[in-house]
């Protein structure tokens, strides 16, 4: 048998070659956005725009118009919408079985692509109950044997006169309260008049603690005067008249959804909502997605206002209160139950 | 004067020449690793500061190296049947049709403390060999930095063996010779130099008629090796010209190495079987045969280098005025893959293996050197070596890190306005797509692996999973080609930039399970 002839190879060589010459032009083409069009009976190469859905959801249907695009993968959730006519707007609905349909009119710029971020939270939200005892690896209200009874610790925060075993519990006990030291601590009790509360905390204490400049900037001289300051690496955001003011407060070009234009980036977003927002911190895992509590229930809503923001409920009621754990959960506290709320 | 007979024809490095061959050979030594780091860094400078032209460059890249791919996989496929083919043949027929009774194979053994089962198993498969033994003469070059046990050890094997080859001559390679290096050439040139004397020239044997074989003590010979190189011998034109260039297969104990050292050794094979379809780009390597009046002109093989394998075919080729070539027979000889007793030794073993393999750089700046100097070569012949050369060793260094890491560097550096760009957004999905299409070339290598494996041994009978994973592991490729290519390339491509030579052969510890 012989070797590869030298015009064997040198077929192979140019035919490649052939190709590599066709496909590179076309490639390219096709990496910048470039689209072959006919207008007006005459086909031309356009360039187009789009979308990116980022998503941490598989199996999400994509809808764009209300036209079927594609289904989310298994492994690359994202979706990249492409081919799009600059200049137009294109509403997005994301829908996947059993969680809150997702919905956002987007821009379309030439060349560039505008980016979102589905906000999908089940329609049943799974609650788990965080009990103050636990009795054979379940958890109950009833005292464990362990459990013991104490005078030193207030009233209010015993379960049938004892302690609560449940490390979690406690702790979110000790959260929802408005002490700053354990309340279950038995080394020494504390009275009431003593317990100075989060609000009358000062800022400083021994030494004088340096304001960040953003403050200054922001004409803000004291912020421990904001409600329910909540200050982020890049972010800040407080409760103002019951709605929640978001800051981004880096000198880099903000994310996306505070541009509401190709070059019209705010540094500033206000969620001014029609009813009083009474509490709220961030979606564990997003930095774009509040928890915000209201008269009637505690809700997510998106930052991003480029259209109507997405709002979806997670827990329904009144005089609720919620805070996150130490696990990054949300728990809602309905009445004297903690729930742990399971995205 | 013949090239042969000049001052720098056995330069090692620029430190052995003065004035202005000196600065010409040094700046020579730069160019390898300049290549590489300026490929490297440019690509991560033009991600920052012009990340759409990288972009553009890496799309462009992923391509060619895509297409490359395809077109050396169509040579390593025409290569696996012609090997295959060549197993089949029966080249003792083929041969008698030929006058090749004269022909003698002088098959040099150079050993250091390897083990008696590893040279056993090497002589064993001599033995099997279909060829008139007696035509085989065995050179077992030994050391003498090794001490009593190896001497031991060969004489026992002399006792053993002598009776049923041509000869077997015991040589002793002295320790601190000046100007040698601890290695393999001064070994096969003293064993080589002293079979001359002590065989060809007492027996009365023309150097014309003799082929020497070069071999690791691990190569395993399969059974018509020396039918089919004698075959080679006899129909190349101007065979005095040639040297002979075998498959090295490292497939010896497959079954008992781990999958990384086997997707490694199969690579390397799998690289010598594309070279064997390019002759015009082979250069001998590990082991080879070369007819000993050619070796005898050229003084052997150099004593004051470390990649004399690939060297003795330079000084081959400028001390004939460039009419040399590397005869590709198609046709294995088996070696080990790399073993150790635990799986980070192994690791550190292939490493250590491949930098020594890349440290063939060295030879990059004696042939561009060469070609300056000897001016009776063609011009074409001395562009096209260079450029293929230098081709070669910039892509072995540089490719894969381009394809597999550098590809997503504009996203990640390119700053927020790329960021937002469509490019930005298609170019790991454009390079994943034709790195996935490039990938079933890896299909097609585990396809060839499985029909290069040897037979499993009766331990492994019960674990019919490891067909599995001899076929999954190809998955690592991406992984052993930056690790075990591209590092020790760059490396050894950076130690010459910076003059820092290396002064000792590593010899790759041979271990059985």
């Amino acid at each position: 048998m012989k070797p590869l002839s030298k015009k064997m190879r040198l077929g192979s060589g140019i035919l490649l070659g052939i190709v590599f010459v066709i496909l590179a032009p076309i490639l390219l083409a096709n990496s910048f956005g470039y689209q072959w069009e006919k207008i007006e009976d005459v086909f031309t190469f356009v360039k187009t725009g789009g979308i990116y859905v980022a998503s941490d959801i598989s199996g999400v249907q994509i809808y764009v118009d209300d036209e079927y695009i594609k289904d989310s993968g298994l492994f690359i959730k994202n979706t990249l919408i492409q081919d799009l006519k600059p200049d137009t707007t294109h509403t997005i609905v994301a829908q996947k079985e059993g969680r809150h349909d997702w919905r956002k009119t987007l821009p379309v710029y030439e060349s560039l692509v505008t980016e979102a971020k589905l906000l999908m939270l089940p329609t049943e939200i799974e609650k788990r109950e965080i009990f103050p005892f636990e009795i054979e690896g379940v958890g109950t209200t009833t005292p464990s044997e362990d459990a013991i009874q104490s005078s030193e610790v207030d009233d209010d925060f015993l379960v049938d006169g004892y302690i609560p075993t449940n490390p979690l519990y406690k702790e979110l006990v000790n959260s929802f309260s408005d002490r700053v030291v354990d309340v279950y601590s038995t080394s020494t009790k504390v009275t009431d008049d003593e317990i100075p509360t989060l609000g009358e905390e000062p800022i400083s204490t021994s030494t004088e603690e340096i304001i960040p400049e953003y403050f200054t900037d922001l004409g803000i001289e004291n912020p421990n005067d904001l409600e329910n300051l909540i200050i982020t690496s890049n972010q800040i955001s407080w409760l103002e008249n019951g709605d929640i003011k978001l800051i981004w407060v880096n000198d880099e070009k903000p994310p996306y959804y505070y541009c509401f234009d190709l070059n019209d980036c705010e540094t500033e977003i206000t969620i001014d909502w029609q009813d009083e927002i009474l509490k709220f911190d961030f979606l564990p895992g997003r930095s774009d997605v509040f928890v915000a509590m209201i008269a009637d229930g505690i809700y997510a809503v998106e930052a991003d206002g480029r259209s109507d923001r997405n709002i979806q409920p997670i827990y329904l009621g009144s005089d609720l209160d919620f805070n996150k754990s130490i696990r990054d959960q949300i728990v809602v506290k309905d009445d004297l139950v903690f729930y742990e709320m399971r995205f | 004067m013949d090239y042969k007979n000049k001052p720098y024809f056995h330069v090692a490095h620029a430190r052995d020449l003065t004035g202005w061959n000196k600065i010409l050979y040094r700046f020579l030594e730069i160019i390898p690793g300049f290549l590489a780091w300026s490929t490297l860094i440019g690509v991560i400078l033009l991600s920052f500061y012009k990340p759409v032209w990288a972009a553009i460059f890496i799309i462009i890249f992923d391509l060619f190296w895509l297409l490359k791919t395809a077109h050396l996989s169509f040579h390593h496929f025409h290569n696996w049947r012609r090997m295959k083919h060549n197993i089949k043949l029966d080249w003792n027929k083929q041969l008698s049709k030929l006058k090749y009774e004269n022909i003698y194979h002088l098959v040099l053994l150079p050993f250091y403390n390897e083990s008696e089962e590893v040279i056993t198993n090497t002589i064993d498969a001599l033995v099997s060999s279909e060829y008139d033994k007696k035509k085989i003469l065995i050179v077992l070059a030994s050391e003498e930095r090794a001490g009593q046990e190896a001497q031991d050890l060969a004489n026992k094997l002399k006792n053993k063996y002598q009776d049923i080859f041509g000869d077997f001559l015991i040589t002793t390679h002295p320790t601190g010779v000046p100007g040698e290096i601890m290695g393999k050439g001064p070994n096969i040139t003293y064993a080589a130099e002293e079979a001359r004397r002590k065989i060809l020239n007492s027996r009365g044997i023309d150097y014309k008629n003799v082929l020497v074989s070069a071999f690791d003590i691990d190569t395993v010979v399969w059974p018509k090796y020396f039918s089919c190189l004698t075959w080679h011998f006899l129909t190349v034109e101007d065979p005095q010209r040639s040297s002979f260039q075998p498959v090295p297969l490292y497939n010896n104990n497959l079954w008992q190495t781990h999958a990384i050292s086997r997707v490694a050794a199969l690579t390397s094979s799998f690289w010598q079987m594309i070279q064997q379809e390019r002759p015009e780009k082979l250069v001998t390597f590990s082991s080879h045969a070369i007819p000993f009046k050619a070796l005898y002109e050229v003084g052997y093989w150099q004593k004051n280098m470390v990649s004399d394998d690939s060297r003795i075919f330079w000084n081959l080729y400028m001390a004939n005025d460039g009419n040399y070539k590397a005869v590709p027979i198609s046709y294995p000889v088996s070696m080990d893959a790399n073993l150790a007793p635990t799986v980070f030794q192994t690791f550190r073993n292939i490493f250590k293996q491949h930098t020594r393999w890349m440290w063939g750089v060295e030879n990059l700046p004696y042939m561009i050197f060469g070609f300056i100097k000897n001016k009776k070569i063609r011009l074409k012949k001395k562009i096209h070596h260079t450029i293929v050369q230098l081709e070669g060793f910039w892509s072995l260094a540089t490719n894969p890190i381009m394809i597999m890491v550098l590809g997503w560097l504009p996203i990640v550096i390119g700053g927020e306005a790329f960021r937002q760009t469509v490019l930005s957004y298609n170019l790991p999905h454009i390079t994943r797509y034709l790195m996935t299409i490039a990938m079933c070339g890896l299909i097609l290598s585990a396809i060839i692996a499985t029909t290069l494996v040897p037979k499993m041994p009766q331990e492994y009978k019960r674990r019919r999973f490891r067909w599995v994973i001899m076929f999954l592991q190809w998955a690592l490729v991406p992984f052993t080609i930056i690790v075990f290519g591209s590092l020790p390339g760059l490396l050894s491509q950076t130690r010459l930039m910076l003059g820092r030579y290396v002064g000792k052969f590593w010899v790759t510890p041979k271990h059985r399970k």
